[in-house]
């Protein structure tokens, strides 16, 4: 093994535990409050994060498994994937844009887009003859990667906007200092994600292939473990930091 | 608009002596600098804003004895208005997300 894949290892595991644990966390605290945009937001960490991420990794890297229960595999994970992403989509809708009629429209084409994926990712599954093909780069899954770069775009420009507008509000002591910097992290771990998704997707497009990119996997490593981390403080914040935010702020 | 902010544009229109257009726009420049939204502002939110933004707004508008005025407003949204925030929010939001619900 060598010390790229080791640190690819360690960084995958941190993504994966992180997006399981503040996923299940925030299902959670939605089943107490009963809130849809905690709703969301779990689901689509759960589903993409904690459920199908690993899924895709096992059914494409381990070893002995079969065609059949590979192909298996990477169908459950899509079909968890997909609707993790119109969750995502429908917390950026639901905090950022409750009002706007675009947004509610721009929901509705992403689920229906996302719906036709798993049609098309289903049907390449069932039709190829190899494991190797489950990595090889095809219309649908260029289309998902395509989606999770469009949402994490959204997400992240609506976070920014947002946070420049609750800047103002600190200045008058109007918020808490770590409520606007839980959505500075949000913005940050919606970039950290672009970068997770956005060089594979673009290698794609030019027929490469990311797993042979060097670079690419370095970076989308590296994105991994940051996502992972900004998790686990904007969502799990610990009590030192939760200090140093608003020790900070009043500094 | 939230009752709060309609609240805040009556007492700026009753309280400063100005016309229902100039204490709408008034609150509503108010309310951008402050970062608040018309939709969820609460009478707590609005009463700082009164003490902290709006003195120097009156001056602005030549209305004389801002500070008096903007401490009468803050009393009046305080007394009148309800205090609840919205839910919604994405202040709201990103709050209960820590864990603080």
């Amino acid at each position: 093994m060598t010390s790229l894949m080791a640190f690819e290892g360690v960084a995958t595991a941190t993504f994966i535990l992180m997006g399981f644990v503040v996923g299940l966390r925030l299902l959670l605290l939605a089943h107490r409050t009963r809130q849809l945009p905690e709703t969301a937001l779990g689901c689509g960490l759960f589903l993409i994060v904690g459920i199908a991420y690993p899924l895709y990794l096992v059914a494409i890297a381990a070893p002995g498994l079969s065609l059949a229960t590979a192909r298996l595999l990477a169908a459950l994970s899509v079909v968890c994937m997909n609707p993790g992403w119109l969750a995502i989509c429908v917390f950026t809708w639901r905090v950022f844009r409750p009002d706007a009629g675009w947004a509610r429209i721009v929901v509705a084409c992403v689920g229906v887009l996302l719906g036709a994926i798993v049609v098309a990712r289903l049907a390449e599954l069932w039709s190829m003859s190899d494991r190797l093909y489950l990595v090889q780069n095809s219309p649908a899954l260029l289309s998902i990667q395509a989606t999770a770069v469009a949402m994490y775009v959204w997400t992240g420009v609506e976070a920014l906007l947002c946070h420049r507008r609750l800047r103002r509000q600190l200045a008058l002591g109007l918020i808490e200092p770590v409520v606007v910097n839980r959505v500075a992290l949000w913005a940050c771990i919606a970039g950290f994600g672009l970068l997770t998704v956005a060089p594979a997707c673009i290698a794609g497009l030019v027929g490469q292939r990311m797993d042979q990119i060097i670079l690419i996997r370095l970076v989308s490593a590296l994105a991994g473990l940051a996502v992972g981390g900004l998790l686990y403080l904007a969502f799990f914040p610990p009590r030192f930091y939760l200090r140093h935010v608003a020790g900070g702020a009043t500094a | 608009m939230s009752e709060a902010y309609d609240e805040f544009c009556r007492q700026i229109e009753v309280c400063a002596s100005l016309t229902d257009l100039q204490a709408m726009g008034t609150a509503r420049i108010l309310v951008k600098e402050a970062g608040l939204d018309a939709k969820t502002a609460t009478a707590a939110q609005l009463a700082v804003v009164a003490s902290k933004l709006l003195p120097r707004q009156l001056e602005f508008l030549g209305v004389k004895g801002g500070e008096a005025v903007a401490a009468k407003i803050g009393v009046a949204l305080t007394a009148h208005a309800p205090t609840a925030g919205a839910k919604s929010a994405p202040e709201a939001v990103f709050r209960r997300l820590g864990g603080g619900a």
